[in-house]
């Protein structure tokens, strides 16, 4: 992959990371009418849904930010420090914040069951990723400590994949139904994601090789 | 130990939210509240509880298929949407909601709305008569209803006036 191509990959996500960060940050207006929250009257005086939603959505806008930086090997390179403090930090916001109530939404989900199996799924296979990653860095095994990176990322950008999915599936053209959008899009999401991380990561360490 | 003190406390963690998500799926939280209010009812079928034969000539299912077919293709061109509003959970389009309890033999009454990501707008209201398959649609209460095609018309003249 030439290193033109990589860039380019790397600002598409990072600008697709910062629209995400820039369109949920609206919520801490903490104006309970507004977008996702609209859907979400009946939980609005739930105190335990609410503090999840805003840690969940707080943390994953922290998550969204500052997760493209680790991939910037000249970054990683030069400021060694950066990169670990950094790193720190994702890890530390996912596992201790993000994920968990990632799974503590899963529950309340649209969709009914279904939804739920698929968002919780996600939010554990993101925990596990997260995790694992840090344990292969624990163990200076570096080439696995960036794959396992490679596929946290994977699923932290699932947030955006999602918010590209539903609009694309509205299309009335494809004639699927609202339900079929809503749940449907809680697995392919982060699946299709995974998909893609697991075929870009053959291609780059097979050129490694 | 570091490690292990980890370990713990994910798991911990993990444990914890999945018992609370089970209880919550088996104590009350579950059923009504998590299903989708996109799901649809069969209203005709609810009439048949009681014995009593449906006071519908029709399903809402058919007033699905007529709103898919014949409405909403016509009524999204008049529809935009902000960016930023539809990038979101929910599926952004035309949707309508069926009034069960002004819907009478064989016409369905209901409204027309729009789901701008999760924020939904009022769009018009319909009056179908699924014998026949004619539309009528107002935009407000207060107005009369007038055939598909002259609201169509009149749309059309109120975005190009826009414009």
């Amino acid at each position: 992959m030439t290193i033109a191509l990589k860039y380019t990959l790397w600002a598409v996500i990072a600008f697709c990371s910062l629209f995400l960060a820039y369109i949920t940050a609206l919520y801490f207006s903490f104006d309970t009418n507004l977008n996702f929250l609209n859907v979400k009257q009946s939980l609005i005086s739930n105190n335990f849904w609410m503090t999840s939603f805003y840690i969940h959505v707080g943390t994953g806008i922290l998550v969204m930010l500052i997760g493209p930086f680790q991939f910037l090997k000249w970054l990683r390179n030069k400021y060694l420090e950066v990169h670990r403090i950094i790193g720190r930090i994702y890890v530390f916001t996912i596992l201790g914040f993000a994920a968990p109530t990632g799974l503590i939404m899963a529950f309340y989900a649209e969709g009914g069951l279904w939804s739920t199996i698929g968002f919780s799924l996600m939010s554990i296979t993101w925990f596990l990723t997260t995790y694992l990653a840090v344990v292969a860095a624990k163990n200076k095994k570096i080439r696995s400590h960036e794959k396992w990176m490679y596929r946290s990322y994977a699923m932290s950008f699932s947030a955006v994949t999602l918010r590209l999915l539903v609009p694309a599936m509205s299309i009335p053209n494809f004639g699927f139904s609202d339900h079929f959008v809503v749940v449907s899009t809680a697995w392919i999401s982060w699946l299709i994601n995974l998909i893609i991380i697991e075929l870009y990561l053959k291609i780059k360490f097979k050129s490694l090789t | 130990m570091k490690k292990s003190l980890i370990v713990l406390f994910t798991s911990a963690t993990l444990v914890f939210v999945a018992a609370f998500g089970l209880m919550s799926l088996t104590n009350g939280h579950s059923g009504s509240e998590f299903v989708s209010e996109y799901e649809t009812v069969d209203y005709s079928s609810v009439t048949t509880v009681d014995g009593e034969e449906s006071e519908f000539t029709f399903t809402e299912e058919d007033v699905w298929e007529h709103f898919d077919e014949k409405m909403s293709p016509e009524l999204s061109r008049f529809v935009s949407y902000d960016e930023g509003e539809i990038f979101s959970r929910c599926p952004s389009g035309m949707s309508q909601f069926f009034d069960y309890e002004e819907s009478f033999a064989q016409f369905a009454i209901g409204e027309v709305v729009v789901w701008e990501g999760c924020t939904e707008q009022h769009y018009c209201y319909y009056k179908i008569d699924m014998d026949k398959k004619e539309t009528f649609l107002k935009k407000n209460e207060e107005d009369d209803y007038m055939a598909m095609a002259d609201f169509v018309e009149m749309e059309e003249e109120r975005t190009m006036a826009k414009f």
